[in-house]
């Protein structure tokens, strides 16, 4: 099931509508407008084209939430060509929308531009609307899927996520609410698609963490420690531990050697607890990105993560 | 190495260390040093068991020093001030008042970081920063190495003594510029710093080096296949260097009067520039391969001789003018500033590199203050097309290509090409492609002394500069102040503030064999 980004509440004025194959047309229009505004336009600034890479933005299952504020967000960091995926829309065709955001580069200066398209598709034409992807890819920059909600698990949605893993480089998931069983499934689909690279936006959530728990073994007389560390805690709310709770767990067994067996306990608050020779060492986990920080950070990393493919991959192994 | 620092998110952190400021209630201090290392704490980059010690003659306390340095960040940082970093980041922040040549204060300055080491775990790594007036540093110096700090083995015997941990604790030191004012107080500071440090624990801070645009140009020219090809004198015509600062002395009108543009600038940062720009590619991107490639570069400049300062370089002063539309005072009515100052505000020089990659091709450099806009940059012109086809351009006046790298302010790199104007005749226009760093890659580039201090603690210097270095550009620069000290100017001063310099910076371009006929406008 695709869901249905609330984009048009926040780009509505400008959003034009156009048939899939003259989106470049209009594109190359809205630019040239941009570039030269009409006399006596006080708002006009000078525009600068950048663009950093292409991020497609797709999924299934997931909230019906809105991502263009957020998308908007992270242009401003990478300023990309988007091109958001959107199934169940109504109708019979295929339709597309594109417009042109601008962002101040700062105080007094050039505007930066990016590329925003939404495809949308009622269901029986998804497929080739997915198949339109490619051809819209801006050329020699890497691409990124961002692929929302769980991973793919029916036929047909391995089959839609396969056509767009064939023509990006990178994929980004986000494991943040997935089950057990679902977080393996993730393993998986890393298994499956040695080609590509794999991130995770829960991942990127765990590095001001990580980096935490790191720096207690900086000095080279805790490293000592970590050499003989046999056991390790977690203390996670709820129940069943969550997902980066399970992550984390599997960082530390895979970055370790031997690796340390990982505990996780209910309790209040987020807390890693390693036992040392002085004490009981306590590491809260520090407030997390927000969820544009994190695919920010993602999209910053273009090759493998081979310790977050690591981490997943001890997250997920049985004992 | 911490095996859970291995990621491409978290990178290697330095080992744990402390970080003694001499100069520790300067300007200094407070708007670069202590801003840039809360910078590094909210990004997670500080060691654990990192801690500063702060020593000036100001009678502080801990305390003291902790809600003063709590204000700088708030004033001066570039990351917004966050109390949940700062207060553990306050914690670790320490101050001793110290008279800089007392040894009983170098004394007690070596217990409290042998305390501090015992608590942290340092180990005894230590790294000083001579943050003070130059007057200080011979002293400071000293005593680093009467007292046993500039040796780590003799801070924490017991560590020593046991070889715990993974190689020897270290001591650095980190020197600001100026390096001496000439070629023999150069000498003189290097020679009482290679008695009590070795070579590779002296540090010579040079901002510039830190800045992203600077250490951009190595990876513009050695991480892409296209460019390195055409760097050489079959196709550049010349090269300029402009380092412009639209202010004028501000308060440092008494330490300026002994300096001026060439020493203040030109001897340090636009000769890093040149070498940067023009160095050979090092065997491997290390500290040593970087150097050795920058001295030898350095080496090959033709030397000038004094006689030839008239035809080769030029100086200036600015009288008064406007800047931004408001009007500014003269450099002799600056406070400071004796009223018949032969200090030069301007320097130029033309500079020729005799190896096989750049015979024949002039390199122009100029510096100065009060100049109409604040901009440095490093700018490689192209010679023009050999024939002229297109009848309605002719060739002379077809814009040659244009290679600027910007490294201040909106730091990029911008190329100019010819292009058709649309339309039915052929004429031909320049145009400019442009790269921002700022817009491209959206997040803020870090301040130079984070990039530079983080990189000390890590024992790398790469981009600081090298006593070898130091005394070639010193060698290579003292004809030239020599020349300038014997001959007393004629017409200072001789630019008025708001303009791009004397006219004598013109005449360089004369006769030295390339297409330009003058200085481009930044």
């Amino acid at each position: 099931m695709f869901f249905v980004p609330l984009w048009f509440e926040y780009t509505n004025t400008v959003m034009n509508e156009v048939e899939i194959g003259g989106i470049e047309r209009e594109l190359s229009r809205l630019w040239s407008e941009l570039a030269h505004p009409q006399p006596g336009d006080a708002q006009a600034a000078p525009v600068l084209r950048t663009c950093t890479l292409n991020l497609v933005v797709a999924g299934c299952g997931g909230e019906q939430a809105d991502v263009a504020p957020l998308l908007a967000e992270v242009a401003v960091r990478h300023p990309a060509r988007c091109i958001v995926v959107v199934g169940d829309g109504e109708g019979e065709r295929p339709r597309a929308w594109v417009n042109i955001t601008c962002h101040a580069a700062g105080r007094g200066q050039q505007q930066v531009c990016s590329e925003r398209l939404i495809l949308q598709a009622p269901a029986g034409a998804l497929q080739q609307v997915i198949g339109s992807v490619a051809g819209l890819l801006v050329a020699d920059l890497p691409a990124f899927l961002w692929w929302r909600g769980r991973p793919p698990a029916s036929d047909l949605e391995k089959e839609r996520f396969n056509r767009l893993a064939r023509v990006v480089d990178r994929v980004v998931l986000d494991s943040a609410s997935f089950s057990g069983e679902e977080l393996a499934g993730a393993a998986e689909l890393v298994r499956a698609y040695p080609r590509l690279a794999f991130g995770d936006l829960n991942w990127a959530r765990l590095t001001s963490w990580r980096a935490a728990v790191a720096q207690v073994f900086d000095p080279p007389a805790m490293q000592a420690q970590l050499a003989s560390l046999s056991r390790a805690r977690i203390a996670h709310p709820g129940g069943e531990p969550s997902a980066a709770v399970r992550l984390l767990a599997g960082w530390l067994q895979s970055r370790l050697q031997p690796p340390p067996e990982v505990e996780t306990t209910g309790s209040d608050a987020e807390v890693v607890e390693i036992d040392l020779a002085g004490g009981t060492i306590r590491v809260p986990r520090p407030a997390p990105p927000t969820d544009a920080q994190a695919l920010s950070e993602e999209l910053r990393i273009v090759g493998r993560d081979a310790v977050f493919e690591q981490a997943l991959s001890a997250a997920t192994t049985e004992d | 190495m911490n095996p859970l620092r291995e990621s491409l998110r978290l990178p290697h952190t330095p080992e744990p260390c402390t970080f003694v400021i001499f100069g520790a209630s300067g300007d200094l201090t407070r708007r670069k040093l202590l801003p840039a290392l809360y910078a590094l704490a909210t990004e997670q980059r500080l060691p654990g068991g990192f801690s500063v010690v702060g020593a000036a003659r100001s009678q502080w306390n801990d305390a003291q020093f902790r809600e003063r340095m709590r204000a700088a960040v708030a004033e001066f940082s570039r990351i917004p001030f966050q109390s949940a970093v700062w207060e553990p980041f306050a914690a670790s922040l320490f101050y001793l008042p110290v008279e800089y040549d007392h040894p009983l204060h170098h004394a007690r300055l070596k217990e409290v970081v042998a305390n501090l080491a015992r608590q942290t775990g340092t180990r005894g790594n230590s790294l000083f920063y001579l943050a003070t007036p130059p007057s200080a540093f011979l002293p400071i110096i000293r005593r680093l190495g009467e007292s046993g700090l500039a040796c780590p083995a003799a801070v924490l015997p017991e560590v020593a003594a046991s070889g715990q941990g993974v190689g020897q604790p270290w001591a650095r030191i980190i020197v600001e510029k100026p390096f001496g004012r000439d070629l023999a107080s150069a000498r003189q500071l290097d020679g009482l710093l290679q008695q009590v440090f070795g070579e590779e624990q002296v540090y010579r801070i040079d901002h510039y080096l830190g800045k992203e645009t600077v250490q951009n140009i190595l990876v513009f020219r050695f991480a892409n296949g296209i460019f390195e090809p055409v760097w050489n004198r079959r196709y550049v015509d010349h090269v300029q260097i402009t380092v412009a600062e639209s202010i004028g002395v501000e308060e440092r009108g008494a330490f300026y009067e002994e300096s001026g543009a060439m020493r203040d600038m030109v001897q340090n940062h636009l000769m890093q520039l040149l070498a940067l720009v023009a160095m050979e590619p090092p065997a491997a991107f290390g500290t040593r391969e970087v150097r050795q490639e920058k001295e030898k570069l350095l080496r090959a400049i033709r030397p000038v001789a004094r006689e030839q300062a008239a035809s080769l370089a030029a100086r200036g002063q600015y009288g008064p003018g406007a800047i931004a539309g408001a009007a500014v005072p003269g450099y002799r009515q600056e406070k400071g500033v004796a009223a018949d100052s032969r200090t030069e505000t301007f320097a130029a020089l033309r500079l020729h590199i005799d190896n096989w990659r750049w015979a024949g091709v002039p390199f122009f450099l100029r510096s100065g203050k009060r100049l109409p806009r604040r901009v440095t940059e490093i700018a490689v012109r192209f010679r023009r097309p050999p024939l002229g086809l297109f009848p309605e351009t002719p060739l002379d006046q077809l814009e040659s290509n244009l290679f600027a790298f910007r490294i201040q302010p909106d730091e990029g790199i911008s190329l100019r090409f010819e292009a058709k104007v649309p339309g039915r005749e052929l004429h031909v226009r320049p145009v400019n492609m442009e790269f921002r760093y700022g817009t491209s890659f959206g997040a803020a580039a870090p301040e130079a002394y984070e990039t530079l201090l983080l990189d000390a603690m890590r024992g790398d210097a790469t981009h600081f500069a090298w006593s070898e270095t130091v005394e070639t550009c010193w060698a290579l620069l003292e004809p030239l102040l020599e020349a300038w000290t014997a001959e007393a100017p004629a017409d200072f001063p001789n630019y008025e503030a708001g303009t791009w310099g004397p006219p004598a910076a013109d005449r360089l371009f004369e006769g030295a064999g390339c297409e330009a006929a003058g200085w481009r406008r930044p």
